[in-house]
């Protein structure tokens, strides 16, 4: 920049280039996560499609209960229903578990707890979050299915692996998701709404159960769907306690699948090309639109909340 | 009058509860895998080769982690450092930017057994690679960069605005200001970010089943740095079964041969493992503060 | 509260207040309490005894000793820091929602000691409301705001809080301004008219005291002048102290004045408290002319 021209305007094009150069780099790197998603969009899709496209299979078949993949056994069906509805089923009970404990525990930390139980339930959340799924699935597998089996078989639990083992984990995993996500809502509910609760005569349950909890409503709405979403996605875990059984889901008690627990379990043991196989990444397609729709949901969540 | 009175204190004696039940729920599963892990263990579980006959050790396993995670983080830091600097700095309101911004959200909603199937047409069939480390790690990459990209961003959006204003008036330029003046005081909450993640790419497992594999070489002479050929343990294109892959394992094939209690052991490492990212990243956060701050 | 606890002994025995000995300060030779106020036999409505907040170990203000008399405005003046507000906020046990804040001394409501074991602040706060510096409506519908109290104190009689509603607003000058959309929020009126609503609300518990902090602090003048004239005609039904920086308001709605500073141990104390006419002419304390004269803080 030591030019002799008297103009403070850079004409000169190759400075103003090499000026732009690292704005240029970042993009790129920032655009590799674009990038990424096209060619998983693609690849997804594309071999989502097969089973319809290679194989000809009608695709109002998917909609059947009906799941009899194997050629060599009699007339093939390939019903995804037993699957989608396991997957939702299982998800909507965890999050019936997950979202009272999930909130209460966040409205503790944000209104009740003292600092001293502030400084526990924090780091307490955070290895929560960290511990891996599949450390959930065997805990589920070594403890909880076999004690639903000898303890309360009564209740119906005649292998232990069910529709409620599934559930239960994944409502631990999802736990931590929707109390942070709550939690953060919570506090941006400003304190002087307590306060003037509070200055008003109430106690500070109504100023929490009529202030805070509505202003909190949309928060706590996204911090649901998106345990939700994480729940509906989670594979490993899932399976090794479900119980497997490409049925639709009977009751809480009985086994059943997800469309994650069957890709992982069958992935392994199919050809690639054969419509058993391609019938698994259109599994995995269905789940895509499952996460993406969540995805809208909570687009709309938060137009809501800037709106509100 | 009463009756409010009665509902506030039910109301704030359940919240305590609900707490102390939530905080004694990890503290049992932490202590019930310490416990069942006591008895067996010993520090050659993490150094010796697996066994069918006795306990053996996870030594190739445990390493296979650690390589990928490594290989892992040497492809998505360097991206998503920089790619946090663009959104951080560069990214105006605009299509473009919402187009990042959009993409880092769908994919961070992927399902992993989903990134597990892209991984494998991508990186074990197209590529025809076949079961390895490097398509493992790449596959790790997908969900790791939109985490990092994101905490970057955050940690470079933090930097006050005054350490840029001071730069940019002493004439430097844009970029020499980000590196000088904004990277140093955003570096503590990057590499807080870098562990953190680095901590979510260790017990991932659902995307590995179909491209890291399940097999692993064992044996392993570190000593051989010859990177093709597949028995080195420095080789990407390898199959790599990682620690949490080899507990999903452990569940297929029936619970008798010690396998219970290797798990076991597995998964209380798998979970110390969590709590030192944790503890690190805290630690490490902090002392680099400190650093930076000059004090 | 409903029981009636009448001529309690500690009532009796601090009738006429006599400045404390022990007092290591030069306190108040020109303070009578029963002197100030417009009328010198209404009622004692609040009275506050060697009163003494702290936070912890740190001491936010001492020695507070006044009387507010019934039906009359009283102003808090002084620098920041001084612990006007805390003081203010002690009337209303707003302080208890502060962790390791501590109360020390008497604090009466018509005679009684609002601190005493088995009072509870929920009582304590529905007779004294409180409006904050910034106004905070909730995110509800005008309507809402105002029935907020009441609904939470079991009101559940659409009529009845249909008048409630309408009595508090237009008690609160808003009334004519708001009629026609109730439901709009509480969020999207002006800051003049969201500070009106907050004194609606508080209206509507159906209280004997208004405590304002700084009421008109984040206003504009014109909608200042508003809460003015508000505070005038609130004075008929209520007792009002206020906060305020500003010493043309402590002297525009005032009946008295006290003034507060920051002793040399970094507390707040009450220096004077007196006619807001004498306190702005003809103050007792070199302190207090210094204030009001500009000469200070």
């Amino acid at each position: 920049m030591t030019s002799p021209a008297a103009s403070l305007a850079t004409t000169e094009l190759g400075l103003r280039a090499r000026l732009d150069l690292p704005r240029r780099i970042t993009l790129l790197a920032a655009g590799v996560i674009v990038a990424i998603v096209l060619l998983l969009l693609v690849f997804i899709t594309w071999n989502g499609v097969q089973l319809f496209v290679a194989s000809g299979v009608p695709v109002a078949e998917i909609f059947s209960p009906t799941w009899q993949p194997d050629a060599g056994s009699g007339p093939t069906s390939f019903g995804l229903l037993p699957f989608i509805a396991g997957t939702l089923g299982v998800m909507a009970v965890a999050a019936v578990i997950a979202t009272p404990l999930s909130v209460g525990l966040a409205l503790f930390m944000a209104e009740v707890a003292p600092t001293w139980a502030r400084r526990i339930t924090q780091p307490a959340m955070e290895v929560f979050v960290g511990i891996p799924s599949v450390v959930y699935g065997w805990l589920g597998l070594t403890l909880l299915v076999p004690y639903l089996r000898t303890n309360l078989q009564g209740l119906g639990f005649t292998l232990g692996f069910s529709w409620f083992a599934g559930s239960l984990v994944l409502a631990l995993m999802i736990l931590p998701t929707i109390t942070s996500i709550s939690y953060d809502a919570f506090l941006v509910v400003p304190r002087d709404m307590r306060a003037a609760s509070m200055a008003l005569g109430t106690t500070r349950w109504q100023a929490i159960r009529h202030v805070v909890l509505p202003a909190a409503a949309t928060g706590i709405a996204t911090a649901v769907v998106m345990g939700m979403m994480r729940a509906a996605g989670e594979a490993l875990a899932v399976q090794m306690v479900i119980g497997n059984r490409p049925v639709m889901p009977t009751g809480l008690t009985a086994p059943m699948t997800t469309l994650t627990s069957q890709i992982t379990l069958d992935m392994g043991n199919t050809v690639a090309g054969e419509p058993w196989n391609q019938a698994l990444w259109t599994m995995g397609l269905v789940l895509l639109v499952i996460s993406f729709t969540f995805v809208v949901i909570v687009r709309r969540l938060a137009g809501r909340r800037i709106a509100a | 009058m009463k009756r409010i009175l009665l509902a506030d204190r039910l109301a704030t004696a359940t919240l305590w509860a609900v707490a102390l039940f939530v905080v004694a729920v990890l503290v049992a599963i932490i202590a019930h895998f310490v416990l069942a892990s006591l008895p067996t263990f010993s520090l050659a579980f993490l150094f010796s080769d697996p066994s069918d006959t006795e306990i053996g050790g996870v030594g190739p396993i445990l390493w296979n982690s650690i390589y990928m995670l490594a290989l892992t983080m040497l492809f998505s830091t360097p991206l998503g450092i920089l790619g946090g600097i663009y959104m951080a700095e560069y990214a105006g309101e605009g299509r473009l930017t919402n187009v990042i911004r959009f993409s880092q959200e769908l994919i961070s909603s992927v399902p992993s057994i989903v990134v597990g199937l892209f991984g494998f047409a991508l990186f074990v069939s197209a590529t025809h690679w076949g079961f390895s480390a490097l398509g493992g790690a790449l596959t790790l990459m997908v969900f790791n960069l939109p985490l990092l990209l994101r905490l970057s961003e955050q940690a470079i959006r933090a930097v006050p605005a005054d350490e840029r204003a001071a730069s940019l008036a002493l004439g430097a330029t844009k970029w020499q200001t980000i590196r000088h003046a904004v990277l140093p005081v955003a570096i503590p909450g990057i590499v807080t970010g870098i562990v953190l993640t680095a901590g979510r790419v260790f017990g991932e497992a659902a995307a590995l089943l179909f491209t890291a594999g399940l097999a692993t070489p064992t044996h392993y002479n570190f000593a051989n740095l010859n990177l093709f050929d597949p028995q080195s343990p420095w080789s990407p294109l390898r199959p790599a079964t990682t620690l949490s892959v080899f507990i999903w394992k452990s569940n297929s094939e029936g619970l008798g041969n010690y396998v219970q209690q290797v798990a076991d052991m597995s998964a209380m490492v798998l979970v110390v493992m969590v709590l030192v990212f944790n503890l690190a990243s805290r630690w490490l956060g902090r002392a680099l503060q400190r650093r930076v701050s000059g004090l | 509260m409903d029981s009636k606890q009448g001529a309690s002994p500690v009532t009796t025995t601090i009738a006429p207040v006599t400045v404390k000995p022990a007092a290591p300060l030069p306190v108040l030779p020109s303070l009578q309490p029963a002197l100030t106020g417009i009328d010198p036999h209404a009622p004692i409505k609040l009275r506050a005894r060697d009163v003494k907040i702290s936070y912890g170990a740190r001491v936010a203000v001492r020695d507070v000793t006044l009387d507010v008399q019934e039906h009359s405005v009283m102003a808090f003046i002084g620098p920041s820091g001084c612990g006007k507000s805390t003081v203010l906020r002690c009337f209303d046990r707003m302080n208890d929602l502060i962790p390791d804040a501590a109360v020390q001394g008497t604090i009466e409501l018509d005679g009684q000691d609002m601190y005493a074991s088995g009072v509870l602040p929920v009582e304590v706060r529905r007779k004294v409301g409180l409006v904050f510096q910034r106004p905070n409506p909730f995110p509800m519908s005008i309507y809402e705001n105002v029935a907020y109290g009441p609904r939470r104190f079991g009101q559940k009689d659409r009529a009845r809080l249909n008048e409630v509603v309408e009595r508090s607003l237009r008690h609160a000058a808003l009334w004519d301004e708001v009629k026609d959309d109730l439901r709009k929020s509480g969020l999207a009126l002006s800051g003049g008219q969201q500070q009106r609503l907050c004194i609606a609300r508080t209206l509507a518990t159906d209280p004997e005291v208004i405590l304002m902090d700084e009421p008109c602090s984040a206003l504009d003048p014109i909608a200042t002048l508003k809460i003015e004239e508000l505070i005038a005609q609130l004075k008929v039904d209520y007792t009002i102290v206020i906060v305020t920086h500003n010493m043309q308001q402590a002297a525009r709605v005032s009946d008295c004045t006290a003034f507060f500073t920051l002793g040399e141990d970094r507390a707040g104390y009450l220096v004077e408290l007196d006619d807001t006419q004498r306190i702005f002419t003809n103050p007792a304390h070199q302190l207090t002319e210094d204030y009001v004269s500009g000469r200070f803080g």
